[in-house]
C-alpha cells in the first residue's frame, strides 16, 4: 500500500477512527503527567464509556440511515424518553417484561414512521416536520408519566443490560454493547447491499433523478424513519437500565444533537447520499470519551462544553472538505 | 505582435489521469480562438485554472505582459478575465439590469446607484446589439439565449479583456445558436480576447478566427479558421479520420406503443396528439421554450397534466402525475444533468444501475458481482468502457457524466424512452456513436422520443419529425417529407 492510498483512506473511512485515537492519546497522555497515580483508560472508565456509547451509538446507528436519505430527526430525544416511560409504565402496571419491550419497540418504530409518513405527505422539510414531533412526542412522554419518572421491577436481563456480564473481567461486554455492535453490522450490511439501501442513498444524493428512476421515495423513507425510531426505542430501553429501571420523561434533552454530531464526525454527509454506520459508532465513542475524559482531567463543565463544540466544529468542517 | 494573453506549459494531475501536459496557448486582442476537443481532452479543466477555480501543477500564464496568477474567480476577474459557463450565472429572482450589474455593483454613500446602473446596462446590451431588452424583465424568464447575452454584458461592464466561454451553444437550437454566435463576434470587435469551446466543428469557420484542438491533455494543432475545413478538425480531434455517417439499420415499425391524446400542462404543452410506433424514434425540433422538454415530463409524469390522456402500450391510461410514467415503462433523460440527471458524488457503478437494482436483487440483497458487470454492459453501450465503475460521478468531464446518464437509462430498458437533448455536450466521435445504438434499442422494438437542438441530426437519426412551437406539435411527419428549410421554418417564432 502506498502513501496516497494510505492518505486517501485517513480522509476517507479511517478519518474518524484516527481521530478518536487522537482523543486517547491526548487524555492518556496527558493523565501520565497530571495524575500518574489513576490511568486514564481504567476498567472502570473503559465501562463508564461503553455504557454512555452504547446509549449514544443505538441512536447514531439508526440516524445513520436518515442521514444518508438526506434526511435528519430532531425527534430522537423526545422518542427516547417516550420509549422508556411507556417501557416503565407497561411493567409498572404489572405486564410481562417481554411485553413491556414489545411495547417499547413498536412505539419507538411506529412514531418513526409517523415521522416519515408525515414528511413525505405534508411534503415538509425533515427538519420541520421532526422539529414538530419533537415537542409532541415529548409532550406524550409527559403524559404517559404524568410528568413524573416512573419505576418498576424490572427482571435483571432488562436491568443490568448495561452491566458487564458477571462472568467476565472485560469491562466492555455486556449485553448492551453487543446489541449495539450486532445492529450497527445488521444496518451497515442492509445499507451496502441491498436494494433498500442503495434506494437510501439514491434518495439522499438526489431526490428528483431517484424519482425518475422509478425508485419509491416514499417507502424508502418512511421505512428510514421507522429504523430510526426502532433504534432510538432501544436506546429508551438501555436508558431505562441505566437510570436503575426507571422511565423519565426528561431524559433525552438534547440528545438528538449528540447523535446527529455522532454520524456527522463517523463521516455521514448532512446533504445526503453519505453516511457510514461503523463511522457513526466511532463518532459516539469519541463524543463518550471526549466527555469522560474531560471529566478525568478535570477540565470544568462550561469549557467541555466548549471543546466539545469545537470537536464537532472541526468534523463538520473535515466533512466539507472532503465533499468539496 | 505579443498575445494579449498567454498561458505556457501548464500541467495539471489528477491522481492517475494527466488532464493537462504542458499545455500552452496565445489568446489575441480582437479575436475569437476556438478551443476543440474530444470529451475528456482537457477543455473545461485548462478553463477552470484560466479562471482561477483551479490551481495549475505548473506553468505560468501572462496577461498583458504581466505575469498572472489568479488564486480565486474574483481575482481572475480583477485582472479582467472572465468565465462564462454553460449554465450562465443568472440569478432567476432578479432583473436582467441587477444580474449584469451581479458583482460589479456601483453604489452612492452605500445605497445601489440605480440611474448609472441603468446606464451601464443599456449601453452593454446595446453594444452587444440587444438595446432593446427590457432591464428590467426578470432573470427567470430569460430563454437560454439572453442568458447567455446577460452574461456576455455583465463582462463587458466588468471591463473583461478575456471572456472564456465553456460550450455556450450546447444547448441550443441552430437557430438560437446563430443569436450566441453574433454577439461572440461583437464582443470580439469590443476589443476583447475570447476563447470560445465547442463541440460543432461548423461553428469554427463560421465564428472564429483561429482554434486550437486538445487531446489527451495536450495541444496536438492549432491554425486559422479560414483555411480550415471540417474534415481537417475531425482529425486532430480523434487523430483518425472518422468514416462517414453510417447506413441506418433498416427497422419496421411495430404496433403504437405510446398513444398521447389531447395532451396539456398548465403552459405548455397544448393539445399535443401522438402516437409512437415500437421500432419508430421520434423527433422532436423547436426552440428554447417551445415547450418539447415540457412535453416529454408530462407524458411521463413529472410535470402536472391539465388535461388529455397517455396510454402505453394497450394498457390502461396512466393517472396524472407522480411520475406513472416510470412504472408502465417509459423513461425520461431530463434536460438538467445536475438538477435532476444524476446522482452527485456518488459512484458511476451506482448511478448506472439505479434505474433497475431489481435485476440483481435476491430477497432484497444485490449480487455484487452481477451488478458489476451489468453495470460494465451498460457502459459499454454508451462508448464508455473505459470509465472506472467507482470513480466519482464529479470527476468525469461534462461529456462523460452525460454517457453515464444515457446508460443509466438505456440500462432501465424501458419500452418508450424519452430523451432530452441526449447527445448534448457529446463530441463528434461519439454522437454517431449513440445514434448507432439508439437506432439498435429502437430496432429491438422499443420506441424513442428525441428531443434535439440540430435540426440536421435529427432529420438523419430518426423516423419521424415532429416540430414544436409555443407548447403545439405544429406538424409530424416521416423525415423524408420534410426538408430542412421547412423545419426551421415550422419552428421559428412567430414575428413578434
Ligand atoms: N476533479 C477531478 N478529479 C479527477 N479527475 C478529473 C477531475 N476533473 C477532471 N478530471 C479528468 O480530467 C480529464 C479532463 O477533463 P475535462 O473536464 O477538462 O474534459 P473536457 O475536455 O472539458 O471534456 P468535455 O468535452 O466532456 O466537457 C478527464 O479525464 C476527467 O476525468
Ligand atoms: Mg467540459
Amino acid at each position: 500500500m502506498n502513501r496516497n492510498q494510505i492518505g486517501a483512506l485517513l480522509r476517507g473511512p479511517l478519518a474518524p477512527l484516527a481521530g478518536l485515537a487522537l482523543v486517547i492519546v491526548i487524555f492518556t497522555v496527558w493523565g501520565a503527567l497530571q495524575k500518574p497515580d489513576v490511568a486514564f483508560m481504567s476498567g472502570f472508565r473503559l465501562s463508564m464509556i461503553a455504557k454512555q456509547t452504547a446509549i449514544v451509538g443505538m441512536g447514531a446507528v439508526g440516524m445513520t440511515a436518515v442521514i444518508a436519505a438526506g434526511g435528519i430527526d430532531l425527534s430522537v430525544g423526545s422518542l427516547l424518553a417516550l420509549c422508556s416511560v411507556v417501557l416503565a409504565s407497561v411493567m409498572h402496571s404489572g405486564a410481562d417484561p417481554a411485553t413491556a419491550v414489545l411495547a417499547a419497540l413498536l412505539v419507538g418504530a411506529a412514531a418513526g414512521a409517523l415521522n416519515g409518513k408525515l414528511i413525505t405527505l405534508l411534503k415538509l422539510a425533515p427538519f420541520v416536520v421532526t422539529l414538530g414531533t419533537m415537542l409532541i412526542y415529548r409532550g406524550l412522554a409527559e403524559q404517559v408519566s404524568s410528568q413524573l419518572t416512573v419505576r418498576a421491577e424490572a427482571p435483571r436481563w432488562i436491568a443490568a443490560l448495561l452491566e458487564p456480564v458477571a462472568t467476565s473481567n472485560a469491562p466492555l461486554v455486556s449485553w448492551g454493547v453487543w446489541i449495539v455492535i450486532g445492529a450497527a453490522c445488521m444496518l451497515s450490511f442492509v445499507l451496502r447491499r441491498s436494494v433498500f439501501g442503495r434506494h437510501v442513498t439514491a434518495v439522499g444524493a438526489n431526490e428528483n433523478a431517484a424519482r425518475l428512476c422509478g425508485v419509491p421515495i416514499r417507502s424508502t423513507k418512511i421505512l428510514v424513519y421507522a429504523i430510526a425510531g426502532f433504534c432510538t426505542a432501544m436506546a429508551g430501553i438501555f436508558e431505562f437500565a441505566n437510570l436503575g429501571s426507571q422511565g423519565s420523561p426528561s431524559s433525552g434533552v438534547g440528545w438528538e444533537l449528540e447523535v446527529i454530531a455522532a454520524v456527522v464526525i463517523g463521516g455521514g454527509s448532512l446533504s445526503g447520499g453519505r453516511g457510514s454506520v461503523f463511522g457513526s459508532l466511532i463518532g459516539a465513542t469519541m463524543m463518550t470519551t471526549l466527555r469522560s475524559g474531560c471529566v478525568y482531567v478535570e477540565i470544568p463543565d462550561p469549557v467541555q462544553k466548549v471543546v466539545t463544540g469545537a470537536i464537532i466544529l472541526a468534523a463538520v468542517a473535515l466533512d466539507r472538505s472532503r465533499a468539496r | 505582435m505579443t498575445a494579449l494573453f498567454c498561458v505556457r506549459d501548464i500541467t495539471k494531475r489528477f491522481g492517475a489521469t494527466l488532464a493537462l501536459d504542458k499545455v500552452s496557448l496565445d489568446i489575441e486582442a480582437g479575436r475569437v480562438n476556438a478551443l476543440l476537443g474530444a470529451n475528456g481532452a482537457g477543455k473545461s479543466t485548462l478553463i477552470r485554472i484560466l479562471g482561477g477555480a483551479l490551481n495549475a501543477d505548473s506553468g505560468s500564464m501572462g496577461c498583458l505582459g504581466h505575469s498572472y496568477q489568479p488564486g480565486s474567480p474574483a481575482s481572475a476577474r480583477a485582472h479582467g478575465v472572465v468565465v462564462i459557463h454553460q449554465e450562465p450565472a443568472i440569478v432567476p429572482e432578479l432583473s436582467v439590469e441587477a444580474n449584469v450589474m451581479l458583482g460589479c455593483e456601483r453604489s452612492r454613500l452605500g445605497l445601489v446607484n440605480r440611474s448609472l446602473h441603468r446606464q451601464l446596462t443599456t449601453a452593454a446590451l446595446s453594444r452587444l446589439g440587444y438595446g432593446t431588452l427590457n432591464p428590467a424583465a426578470l432573470g427567470g424568464d430569460l430563454s437560454l439565449p439572453m442568458r447567455h447575452v446577460v452574461a456576455i454584458a455583465r463582462a463587458l461592464v466588468l471591463e473583461a479583456r478575456v471572456v472564456v466561454l465553456d460550450e455556450p451553444t450546447s444547448a441550443l437550437s441552430t437557430v438560437e445558436s446563430e443569436h450566441v454566435l453574433a454577439v461572440v463576434r461583437q464582443l470580439a470587435a469590443q476589443g476583447v480576447a475570447v476563447l470560445y469551446v465547442t463541440h460543432f466543428l461548423d461553428e469554427v469557420r463560421r465564428a472564429t478566427d483561429s482554434w486550437s484542438v486538445l487531446r489527451d491533455g495536450r495541444i496536438v494543432a492549432s491554425g486559422d479558421s479560414g483555411s480550415t475545413s471540417v474534415e481537417d478538425l475531425i482529425g486532430h480531434l480523434s487523430g483518425r479520420r472518422t468514416a462517414d455517417r453510417p447506413q441506418r439499420a433498416a427497422r419496421t415499425p411495430g404496433e403504437v406503443v405510446l398513444t398521447v391524446t389531447d395532451l396539456s400542462g398548465p403552459v405548455a404543452p397544448r393539445a399535443v396528439d401522438l402516437r409512437v410506433r415500437r421500432g419508430e424514434i421520434l423527433g422532436l425540433y423547436g426552440v428554447a421554450g417551445s415547450g418539447r422538454s415540457s412535453l416529454l415530463r408530462t407524458i411521463i409524469g413529472a410535470d402536472r397534466r391539465a388535461r388529455g390522456t397517455v396510454r402505453v402500450g394497450s394498457g390502461v391510461a396512466l393517472r396524472a402525475g407522480a411520475l406513472c410514467g416510470v412504472r408502465a415503462g417509459v423513461a425520461l433523460l431530463p434536460e438538467s444533468r445536475e438538477t435532476e440527471g444524476q446522482l452527485p458524488r456518488q459512484s458511476v457503478l451506482e448511478n448506472v444501475t439505479v434505474s433497475r437494482l431489481s435485476r440483481y436483487a435476491r430477497a432484497g440483497f444485490l449480487d455484487a458481482s452481477r451488478l458489476h458487470a451489468g453495470a460494465r454492459a451498460a457502459l459499454l453501450d454508451v462508448a464508455a468502457a473505459h470509465v472506472e465503475l467507482d470513480a466519482s460521478i464529479a470527476d468525469l468531464s461534462g461529456g462523460m457524466q452525460q454517457r453515464i446518464a444515457l446508460a443509466r437509462v438505456l440500462h432501465q430498458d424501458p419500452d418508450v424512452l424519452l430523451l432530452d437533448e441526449p447527445t448534448r455536450g457529446l463530441d463528434v466521435g461519439t454522437r454517431p456513436e449513440i445514434y448507432r445504438r439508439l437506432a439498435a434499442f429502437a430496432a429491438r422494438g422499443r420506441a424513442v422520443v428525441m428531443t434535439g437542438s440540430s435540426v440536421d441530426d435529427l432529420l438523419a437519426e430518426c423516423d419521424t419529425l415532429g416540430v414544436m412551437r409555443l407548447g403545439r406539435l405544429q406538424d409530424v411527419r416521416p423525415v423524408k417529407a420534410w426538408t430542412r428549410a421547412e423545419a426551421l421554418a415550422a419552428g421559428a417564432k412567430a414575428a413578434s
